[in-house]
This record gives structure tokens, C-alpha cells and sequence, in this order.
């Protein structure tokens, strides 16, 4: 029964053409709605501001128990790399305080612990620090869960807090991290520009901004097979391993919403960050951008 | 002939011509500009930058702004050269000049390739002071056929013993320079060294010499470096002697270039004739 519904989305082909046209026509209106402001996307879909907020809340309360699960399908396990590489890129050294803004499932901050483990011991003096932060409880609950069982605590020399915020307003001070990394997180916000404002504001000078996020293809074959893939299949797995098919509707929706490459280095660059660079991974299917604040 | 001229001059201003195998993948990222030198008009003309988008007063202070992360780039791998004999040429060496300079050390990221950035600054500044050294020098006194042996010895030694004090990892940061992606790199500043040392000895070729002359001298630098590392004789004495040697050895080759062809040729034909006569047996000079 509850394949029924996937079978017949995957049958109805032409739903990618849709999806085109569909973009196509938000570009145009993007630009041309703003006296009426306060709306934004959601996926395809024109919501309310506050609307968004609230659906994407209700699409990670929903996925959290089987997003790392989610994440291995999806991906074909591809997405563990991505994230190696993203920490090989942040190269983190012992003293280092990160904030791991959406970072809920502890993906990065596993990592980042991982990666100053095999620096070798620390100096006596350098006590490295990490700020877990999501606006989503579940999310967090499931990081935590997963640093117990993992064994990730404050004795392996590295202090880790959990914390629920909001990446648009964050309760932090001012210059009081060296480095912030988002990683398949910024697409969700509604104000990428008031994230890497915020982004800008808590990093120390010399901090480093990272984010990892999907991005678009150069290659327009590469791209419509990327499309195929995204459209046809994913929301399916979503059905059978995760038995929801709208979060991951929303999933490749979004994906298609969020600013290309080029685009989103030039609002990196707006926040004040310097020093601006981005690496395409997996022929562009995400990017890894990289800003200082200097 | 000027075009190979062209390419040693864009390799000398540090223009990439080969791409490094590493950045083959990801043709998308924007390599940052490598250009730490402190002269103004050594700036590139050739590398696409980020002026490029801009004009008028707004591209003027995006010079500004290149110039001010310059400067904070400079400012730190100042502070990791004082790290490299705890550290090595590495990132640990430049993550604590960061620190020195009141960055964090998560900033050693502002130079992708690590300890490779680190020798390539320090070898653009020790070729930067020997230029101003060597503009004090008197200059010798240059006719068509002597060569300014003394100038080139004190040039080449004087840029070895900037390696002083950091002799005992220097054979590391050669290894690191003969990585193929630090290569193209490598050999800019070497061309540009030898080129600073023929310019100020007063080379003014616009011939074919002014190619042999730089490609040797370039080689006598390099063997001289090697013999260095291992050169423990008070003051360097023995690197001095051996520079003094290559150079000797250099100017007969070159002597024996410019000899004229029909002058030597019975003593040519000599020496066929008497290795054809070993080679079959019947040299009777035994």
C-alpha cells in the first residue's frame, strides 16, 4: 500500500520538466515580489516567512531518528566523504573553538574531534572547544545520544556544548570563535544573509567561515541526470527506509533553490569575509565554501 | 627566441604556466594569487583577478582591499619563520605564527598549500634582500670577455648564508619545493634569482648568451645549496671555494664555446685522429 503512491509519482514522468519551469518562474518573481517581502520558498512552493520557518522545524522533527540512516541512501555513503574532506579542508589545530551551526547529528563535530585526536596530545595550554548549535531539539537529542554511545565527552580533552539556537540570531558574544562551519544547513535558513552576518559577527578576526551545502553542476547533462536522480528516486527512498515522502520532496526542492556557486561566494563576500574561495565535489553536486574574517 | 623570453619572464613573475596536478580536479576553485612580494611593480599582469568586474574608484579599492590581505598574509608567515626551526616548514609553523601575529590558528588555512607557502615566502625574501644588498656593490669592471667572477661568488654565497639559520630543516623545505605542484613555484624564484645576480653584475646580453648565462648560473646555485647543507668548515669557507670552482669550470666552457671553429680545427682533427687510433689499436704512444 504504501508503495503505491511512490510508484505512481516515478511513473509520471515529465515531473523534472515541471520542475524546470518551476524554477525558472521563481527567479523571475524572486526579484520582482518585494513589496509584498515576508514571503520566501519552500521548496517550490511560496510560503510565508514565519510559514517556512515552522515547515522546515516540522521536516527535522520528523526525519531526525532516521536522517543519518536517510543521509547513507541517499548519498550511496558518498556524504561521509564529502564531510572528510570538508574537515581535511578546516584543518583544525589544537586551541581551536568551533561552532557547528546545524550541526545537530554531531556529522562535523565527530569529525572535528576526531581529526584533533590524531594530532597527537594537546599542549598543556590549548584547550580545544566546540558549540554544537541547532534549532532543532531532535536533532540535538540524537547528537548526544551519539556522543555517549560514541564516548565523544568532555575527559577525551575537548570541551563540547549543546545548544539549541537559532542561526539567524545567534546567543553568543562577539569575536568569540575561530571557526564556524555549517554543513547541509544554510539552505534551510530563511536569511542566508542574516546567518553569515551573524556568522561574521561571533568569529574572532583571522576566524575562518566553512560551509558545506549542495550546490549545481556546470555540466548540463551531468545536471539533468542529477535531476533524474534527485526527483525520481529520492523522494521514493524517503517513502520505504523513512516512510515520508515530503520531507525529502522538500529536500531536492530546496537543493534547486539554493544559490549557485559563483552566486553564493559573492554573498559570502557581502557579509565581509575575505579571502573567498569555493571547491566543487563530486563534479558540483555540493561545494564547500571557504571566508576569513580579516 | 622572444617568446621563450616571454615564458622565462612570466615564470620569473611568478605567472603559473603549469597547472599543478592537484588542481586538475576542481578546475572551478579560484587559486589564491600567490604574490607576497613587496614591490609594487612586480604586480602581474597576466593573472585573471578580481578587478576584473570592477572599474573606476571601486577597483581602486579593491587594490586596497588585495593589498590589506597582502599584508595580513605577510604579517604571518613573518611570525611562522621565527616557528620553523621548533616546527619545520609546516602547517604546525605557520597555525603558530598565526597565533604570534593574534589570529587564530585555524588561519594557517589562508595558505592552501601549508609549508610549500612558507619556503616560497621565505625564498621571494631572501632574493628581495639580496637585491638590495647587491645594488651597494661596486661593479666590477665588465669588457666583452671577462666575466664578473667575484660579483657572482659573493652574489651566491650571500644568498646561501640567509639559509643559516635554518640549515638543519632547509633539506626539507627542498624536498617540499620538488613536489610537482610546488615545482612551477619553485623555479620562479630561482629564475628570478638568477636573474636579480646577471641584471646587477651588469648583464645587458640581448643575445643566446643571456639564456646560457642564466640556465648556468642556476645550475652552479642549486649545486652550490646541496653543497652547503653539508659544508660545516668555519664561515662556509669550503661552499666559497666550490662556487669559486663551478665558476671556473663555467667560464672554460664558455671559453671553449667561443672558440673559432677553423682556428681549432687541426687540434680537432688531433683528437679524432688519435682516439680513432686507440680505438683500433695502433696508438704507438704507449
Amino acid at each position: 500500500m504504501a508503495l503505491r503512491r511512490p510508484i505512481c509519482r516515478l511513473l509520471s514522468s515529465g515531473r523534472s520538466t515541471r520542475a524546470r519551469q518551476v524554477r525558472a518562474v521563481h527567479a523571475d518573481t524572486a526579484s520582482h515580489d518585494d513589496n509584498k517581502t515576508k514571503q520566501t520558498h519552500f521548496g517550490f512552493q511560496t510560503v510565508d516567512e514565519q510559514e517556512k520557518w515552522k515547515k522546515v522545524h516540522e521536516v527535522f522533527e520528523t526525519v531526525a531518528g532516521k536522517y543519518d540512516l536517510m543521509n547513507d541512501a541517499m548519498s550511496l555513503g558518498i556524504h561521509r566523504v564529502w564531510k572528510d574532506i570538508f574537515m581535511q579542508r578546516l584543518a583544525p589545530l589544537h586551541g581551536t573553538k568551533l561552532l557547528d551551526v546545524a550541526g545537530g547529528t554531531g556529522d562535523i563535530t565527530f569529525r572535528y574531534l576526531n581529526y584533533l585526536k590524531n594530532l597527537g596530545p594537546a599542549p598543556a595550554n590549548k584547550r580545544s572547544q566546540v558549540t554544537v548549535c541547532d534549532i532543532n531539539q531532535a536533532m540535538l537529542d540524537v547528537g548526544k545520544a551519539r556522543a555517549q554511545r560514541l564516548g565523544y565527552t568532555a575527559e577525551s580533552g575537548v570541551d563540547i556544548q549543546w545548544m539549541c539556537g537559532d542561526a539567524e540570531s545567534l546567543a553568543l558574544p562577539d569575536d568569540s570563535y575561530s571557526a564556524y562551519t555549517i554543513a547541509f544547513g544554510i539552505r534551510n535558513c530563511t536569511h542566508v544573509d542574516k546567518v553569515l552576518e551573524e556568522a561574521y559577527r561571533v568569529l574572532a578576526p583571522g576566524g575562518r567561515f566553512m560551509c558545506l551545502e549542495f550546490s549545481q553542476l556546470p555540466n548540463q547533462q551531468m545536471q539533468w541526470l542529477y535531476d533524474q536522480y534527485s526527483f525520481q528516486v529520492i523522494p521514493v527512498l524517503g517513502q520505504l527506509l523513512a516512510g515520508q515522502w515530503k520531507p525529502y520532496q522538500y529536500l531536492v526542492e530546496s537543493i534547486r533553490q539554493f544559490p549557485n556557486q559563483e552566486k553564493f561566494k559573492s554573498m559570502i563576500e557581502e557579509a565581509g569575509f575575505r579571502q573567498v574561495t569555493y571547491e566543487n565535489l563530486t563534479f558540483g553536486v555540493v561545494a564547500i565554501h571557504s571566508g576569513f574574517k580579516i | 627566441m622572444s617568446k621563450i623570453q616571454t615564458i622565462i619572464r612570466s615564470l620569473r613573475n611568478g605567472h603559473r604556466l603549469v597547472r599543478p596536478l592537484a588542481a586538475a580536479s576542481v578546475p572551478d576553485v579560484v587559486r589564491p594569487m600567490r604574490l607576497y612580494s613587496s614591490q609594487g611593480g612586480k604586480a602581474p599582469d597576466g593573472i585573471p583577478s578580481i578587478e576584473t568586474r570592477a572599474t573606476g574608484a571601486s577597483s581602486e579599492s579593491e587594490k586596497e582591499d588585495q593589498q590589506y590581505e597582502e599584508d595580513v598574509k605577510a604579517r604571518i608567515l613573518e611570525k611562522a619563520l621565527g616557528f620553523v626551526a621548533a616546527s619545520g616548514w609546516s602547517v604546525e609553523a605557520l597555525g603558530a605564527g598565526a597565533e604570534a601575529a593574534g589570529y587564530p590558528g585555524v588561519s594557517h588555512r589562508l595558505f592552501p598549500n601549508g609549508g610549500a607557502d612558507l619556503v616560497h615566502y621565505f625564498n621571494v625574501k631572501c632574493n628581495e634582500d639580496l637585491v638590495t644588498q647587491m645594488k651597494s656593490w661596486p661593479k666590477e669592471d665588465l669588457t666583452e670577455s671577462k666575466v664578473p667572477t667575484k660579483f657572482v661568488e659573493n652574489a651566491i654565497v650571500t644568498r646561501l648564508q640567509m639559509l643559516e639559520p635554518y640549515k638543519a630543516s632547509w633539506p626539507k623545505a627542498m624536498a617540499i619545493q620538488a613536489l610537482p605542484s610546488n615545482v612551477p613555484n619553485c623555479l620562479a624564484t630561482l629564475l628570478s634569482l638568477v636573474d636579480d645576480i646577471c641584471y646587477h653584475s651588469g648583464d645587458r646580453s640581448v643575445d643566446f648568451n643571456w639564456y646560457i648565462r642564466r640556465v648556468g648560473l642556476a645550475g652552479i646555485y642549486k649545486a652550490a645549496e646541496l653543497f652547503y647543507l653539508t659544508d660545516s668548515s668555519a664561515g662556509n669557507s669550503g661552499t666559497r671555494a666550490f662556487v669559486a670552482a663551478r665558476i671556473r669550470d663555467a667560464q672554460l666552457i664558455q671559453t671553449a664555446m667561443n672558440m673559432n671553429p677553423v682556428s681549432v680545427a687541426p687540434q680537432t682533427l688531433t683528437a679524432a685522429f688519435v682516439t680513432a687510433k686507440n680505438i683500433l689499436g695502433i696508438n704507438t704512444l704507449k
